[in-house]
């Protein structure tokens, strides 16, 4: 008798703890998802490769002269060689005068020492549609004194590059 | 006796020739001596303002008239010292003892807005009128009425048209360092600007009529050549080409342009049709440079500058190009030539001794004559009369402009700012002020 109703209890026990359990331990949430930063573009570093330029020097002539000098044929050839590597680039060949002479007549003899200068590079397998010509005379002097230094900068041949 | 005489003469005639420096500094009986009066005034006094312009209008009228080489203006400090009224008291004795012929009588009213001037000119000798006019204008436009007077005048006394009405275009660079083209009366009064290129503008010249003037200008990156009217206020391109067109120069007939033409670095002379603009083409020197043309006063010869011989001289050819030769023969450089409207002589700048100078050539005398020796003197251009010649110079530092008789004597400084060069002369206007 006692033992049935031990048995009865300890079922009753048994069904008790069964059915409201131990406290149910809810699973714990799932951890928030971890917010993965984007991946970082790696920086390629830029490395300048410097491209090869142009360096045209500038032409000089001598007092009321338009032919090439014999000491500025190294320089034009340079220049001429650079131009052959270069095929793209075009060139105005700006001519120039002392300020000694009149500033008309200097007008014409920039005109014919740039016109020199291009037939010079034309010999030489230049393109003539490459090369442009132009006479500033004595207006856009280098310098301004009167002096025979200053002179002899002043008369010149500019290469001006354009693209 | 007879041989130490005959040696004397013999040796004084080797000092006889001079060098070539030709210089007329006494005109003598020709010359005709003139007073000019202070204005008479209606007024005692019309306000200090009113009252300094009178006495300055009445100096600009004795500057003009001395300006000619046939007038002298006599000093007004030699006088009478008494108020002159016209012609109560004129006494012929007291102008005659101070060598004056002429007297100039102006009597002047304004109420402000216009001015009028009643011109008497007066013989002394004869004791009589030789002309006289009333003028009338706006306030602002006295002293162009003062410049009409004056060559009113001149025209009684002497024959001839004065200049006073004229102006002198020329190349500056008192704006911003940049040479610009610019127009100023004949005496230098003022300067105006005409051009906007921010660049180079060489070479002005004008029409024949006075209405426009073709210069070359690097406004568009090229030296093409442009005409800007006056009196439009406008600049139009008038010869663009791929190489350079510099230093033009009218016809008188106002039809052609001549100028000088760059193509493949050789300059050569051109001729433009200004109506047509048909070009014709003058010289044929495949290894020498043309440049800065002048045409005869009748049209049918050019005068111009060539390299064919070496260096740059004058040259003269018929308008067509045939029948070329050469005028300069003395003088390593010579260039900018012009011609007198009167025909018989051009001037032109000349490296003579080292320097720039002006020199003048007779035509039929062949042998030139030089005007400046101090400085550079450069661009040299006659008035409308051919009795004075304008040019630049840096005789003070920076290069002005001066006006000259054609002889070299009575050298007027016209600009004061910048440097200033390439002058060139106007026609004679006429202005009227109805």
């Amino acid at each position: 008798m006692k033992r049935s109703l031990w048995i009865m209890v300890l079922v009753t026990v048994f069904l008790a703890i069964f059915i409201t359990g131990c406290p149910k331990k809810t699973p714990p949430p799932p951890p928030p998802p971890i917010e993965v930063p984007p991946p970082v573009p790696i920086e390629e570093p830029i490395i300048e490769i410097p491209e090869p330029e142009l360096e045209l020097r500038t032409v000089f002539f001598d007092l009321d002269k338009y032919n090439v000098r014999p000491d500025q044929q190294a320089r034009l050839i340079d220049n001429a060689e650079q131009m052959r590597q270069f095929a793209d680039a075009n060139v105005i060949l700006e001519g120039h005068c002392d300020e000694r002479g009149t500033s008309e007549y200097n007008m014409a003899l920039g005109a014919k020492r740039a016109n020199a200068i291009k037939n010079f590079l034309s010999e030489y397998g230049i393109a003539a549609v490459r090369l442009q010509t132009k006479s500033y005379g004595e207006e856009r002097p280098v310098c301004t004194q009167s002096t025979e230094g200053c002179w002899d900068k002043n008369r010149r041949v500019e290469f001006i590059v354009i693209e | 006796m007879r041989k130490f005489i005959l040696i004397i003469l013999f040796a004084a005639s080797l000092f006889a020739q001079g060098d070539a420096w030709l210089q007329i500094s006494d005109y003598g009986s020709s010359l005709i001596r003139v007073a000019v009066l202070e204005f008479n005034t209606s007024q005692q006094s019309y306000g200090a303002a009113w009252d300094s312009t009178i006495a300055i209008m009445a100096q600009v009228l004795r500057g003009d008239l001395d300006f000619s080489p046939f007038i002298e203006v006599v000093d007004t400090s030699l006088y009478p010292k008494k108020k002159i009224d016209f012609p109560k008291n004129i006494e012929p004795f007291e102008w005659v003892t101070i060598g004056v012929q002429v007297l100039i009588i102006i009597e002047f009213d304004t109420d402000g807005h216009e001015v009028e001037m009643r011109t008497k000119v007066w013989s002394v000798t004869g004791m009589s009128g030789m002309f006289e006019h009333k003028y009338k204008c706006d306030a602002v436009q006295a002293r162009r009425l003062i410049h009409r007077m004056s060559d009113d005048i001149h025209k009684v006394l002497t024959g001839e048209d004065g200049v006073s009405q004229t102006q002198i275009a020329f190349v500056s660079t008192r704006w911003g360092g940049k040479k610009e083209l610019y127009i100023c009366d004949y005496d230098g009064y003022a300067p105006r600007r005409i051009t906007d290129a921010h660049s180079v503008i060489l070479s002005p010249d004008w029409s024949p009529t006075g209405d426009r003037i073709a210069y070359m200008s690097y406004k568009n990156d090229n030296p093409d050549i442009y005409v800007y009217d006056i009196y439009k206020n406008r600049e139009t391109v008038m010869i663009r080409h791929t190489g350079q067109s510099i230093t033009p120069a009218w016809s008188p007939d106002g039809r052609y342009i001549c100028y000088s033409r760059e193509i493949s670095g050789n300059s050569e002379l051109y001729l433009r049709d200004v109506r047509t603009n048909e070009e014709t083409r003058l010289t044929y020197t495949p290894y020498a440079l043309e440049s800065s043309p002048t045409f005869s006063p009748n049209g049918r010869e050019i005068a111009f500058t060539s390299d064919r011989s070496g260096t740059p001289q004058i040259y003269v050819m018929d308008n067509m190009g045939a029948n070329c030769r050469r005028l300069t023969f003395e003088g390593i450089y010579n260039d900018g030539v012009d011609w007198s409207s009167r025909g018989d002589k051009i001037c032109y700048t000349s490296n003579f001794h080292g320097s720039f100078q002006i020199a003048v050539l007779d035509l039929s005398l062949g042998t030139p004559f030089y005007l400046t020796s101090v400085g550079s003197n450069e661009n040299p251009y006659w008035s409308p009369d051919g009795y004075h010649i304008v040019f630049s110079s840096n005789r003070t530092g920076r290069y002005q402009l001066y006006t000259m008789n054609w002889d070299g004597t009575d050298v007027r400084r016209i600009s004061v700012s910048g440097s200033n060069s390439l002058p060139a002369w106007s026609p004679r206007y006429k202005w009227s002020f109805e």
